[in-house]
């Protein structure tokens, strides 16, 4: 399954949190607002963090700073339907990589994603 | 490619720097950022700055240009080159941001920038700045009025244009205790701190005063106190509010003299007699009364002297005798004349044989003093009624008494003193 492909939220929406680890790129299940319910492996591997300690948090202020302005979580916070692509700087271990982000959020879904490939 | 696993301390490290809120990235000597915390993204992203890992020399130009001619492009020697460098920029949305930037060169490969937003601290700044310029401007501005910050001891804590303008006093008023302000001696005492007290029950006192200038002058203030409240309510301090209505009460003063004084002589006249017994009267019926005796005086055939010397000559005699009587009594006994020729003089607490020896008195200083008037002088004499009472709550009595000792007086020949 690839990042740009049409994977789309219903299929995101179905899958459970060790089928998200499954997953060749990053992902992260958000409730609206921000708050981490799923990290998947790839995530958490790269940027070297345990789920333990991001479940539960805010992702965009508390987790992962980098994506709080208004590129990332000024758009999940003030479009409630969005599938769009950007590229972006992650600082995964404080080195800056260059990685595209894929912002989806959808009335019809319970959740917001945000998906990370190198 | 599988990145080395972590340890557990080395994990909440990496959280811990993730979560520093202060931009912060380390590049070579070629412009190459290769260490860069999470922050650092979100804030040059913000700020439409590129966000890539080799432009760290166009990030730094584009904030600061005058830092950049000073590396001149390289790192040379270790050292703090800029410490919190006031930074401003616009991000893409117009809005102006204000950053401070540090930069510390470590060697000739390498360079640490931290780069802090410092827009919303900057922005109060200047509103309080903006504050106190307009509090400045008022203060300077206020005509006829000073404003007085006092702390909870009632001491002035800041000097200000307006304390000088109306009181004269410099920097020197600082720390000095209001109540200095305040004339002791007034005729309207002020107590300043029930006053304040008042103002922290009530939220506001207000009362006339006179303030003493510095060149000893006085002016009456309308003051109001209110009381400065810190966060949790309670009082701080207090400011006052005084405005100069000198004039007003100088108006008012001149009113109630011209109501009460004969104009020829200067004297009281009935209606001030009355005023200023009044409070002898009171005394005395709280059970304070003293013994008051009253001196009833008139000029022996004052209608000859008017008719010899004209009226001039008559007013000029009044005068005179006007004169004597006031260096012959006491400021706070009451010398008036009631009309015509005839005076009276009311003596606080003076028994009837004091009376009686003051009345002799008068009575030989006219006698001997005749007035200077024209090229000649005139000379007259006194008849003089003397009655006293005690505890006395009206001078009616008082007064007819000493009246029938006056015509006494006259019925036996004129130029003499009798009692009752």
């Amino acid at each position: 399954m690839d990042f740009a492909d049409t994977i789309g939220l219903p299929r995101l929406e179905a899958m459970s949190a060790q089928g998200l680890d499954g997953l060749a790129f990053g992902v992260v299940r958000m409730r609206v607002g921000g708050e981490v319910v799923a990290y998947n492996a790839w995530e958490s591997e790269k940027a070297g963090l345990s789920k333990e300690r991001v479940l539960g948090r805010n992702f965009f202020s508390d987790v992962a700073p980098c994506t709080n302005n208004y590129m990332v979580a000024e758009r999940f916070m003030g479009e409630p339907e969005i599938d769009a692509t950007l590229d972006y700087v992650f600082t995964l271990r404080m080195k800056p990589t260059a990685v595209k982000l894929r912002l989806l959020r959808s009335a019809s879904a319970g959740h917001m994603y945000l998906l990370v490939k190198r | 490619m599988i990145d080395q696993a972590i340890t557990s301390d080395e994990a909440s490290l990496l959280q811990f720097v993730y979560q520093i809120p202060v931009a912060v990235m380390r590049m070579s000597g070629a412009g190459v950022i290769d260490l860069m915390n999470p922050r650092a993204v979100a804030l040059l992203v913000g700020l439409g700055l590129p966000v890539q890992a080799d432009q760290g020399w166009t990030i730094l130009e584009a904030l600061d240009p005058t830092l950049c001619r000073l590396l001149g492009g390289h790192l040379l020697e270790p050292g703090l080159v800029a410490e919190q460098r006031p930074v401003e920029r616009r991000d893409p949305q117009g809005r102006l941001r204000h950053l401070a930037l540090t930069a510390i060169v470590v060697n000739t490969h390498s360079c640490m920038v931290t780069i802090e937003d410092v827009t919303s601290r900057v922005l109060q700044e200047r509103q309080l700045a903006r504050e106190r310029q307009s509090l400045a401007v008022v203060l300077e501005a206020l005509q006829g009025y000073f404003v007085l910050m006092l702390d909870l001891d009632l001491r002035i804590t800041q000097p200000n244009r307006s304390i000088e303008r109306l009181l004269g006093c410099g920097t020197a008023i600082g720390g000095r205790a209001c109540s200095d302000l305040l004339r002791g001696d007034s005729i309207e005492p002020v107590d300043l701190a029930a006053q304040a007290e008042l103002a922290v029950r009530r939220g506001w006192a207000s009362f006339e005063a006179e303030y003493r200038r510095a060149d000893g002058a006085t002016i009456w203030g309308d003051t109001i106190i209110t009381p400065i409240v810190d966060e949790a309510g309670g009082p701080s301090g207090f400011v006052i509010v005084a405005r100069d209505v000198s004039e007003r009460r100088r108006r008012e003063e001149a009113l109630v003299a011209e109501a009460i004084t004969d104009p020829l002589t200067g004297l009281l006249n009935r209606r001030g007699l009355a005023a200023r017994v009044a409070p002898w009267l009171e005394d005395a019926r709280a059970g304070k009364g003293l013994t008051i005796s009253a001196l009833a005086l008139d000029i022996d055939f004052f209608k000859r002297v008017n008719d010899r010397y004209g009226h001039d000559g008559g007013d000029a005699v009044l005068r005179h005798l006007g004169q004597l009587l006031t260096t012959q009594f006491r400021r706070g006994d009451i010398v008036a004349r009631l009309g015509g020729e005839e005076f009276v003089v009311l003596l606080r607490d003076a028994p009837n044989a004091t009376a009686l020896a003051l009345a002799e008195q008068i009575r030989q200083l006219l006698e001997h003093t005749p007035l200077s008037w024209k090229d000649g002088a005139i000379a007259v004499t006194t008849s003089i009624g003397v009655a006293s009472g005690t505890g006395l709550t009206a001078v009616e009595q008082l007064l007819h008494d000493a009246d029938l000792a006056l015509y006494r007086a006259k019925a036996e020949g004129r130029n003499r003193v009798v009692g009752t």
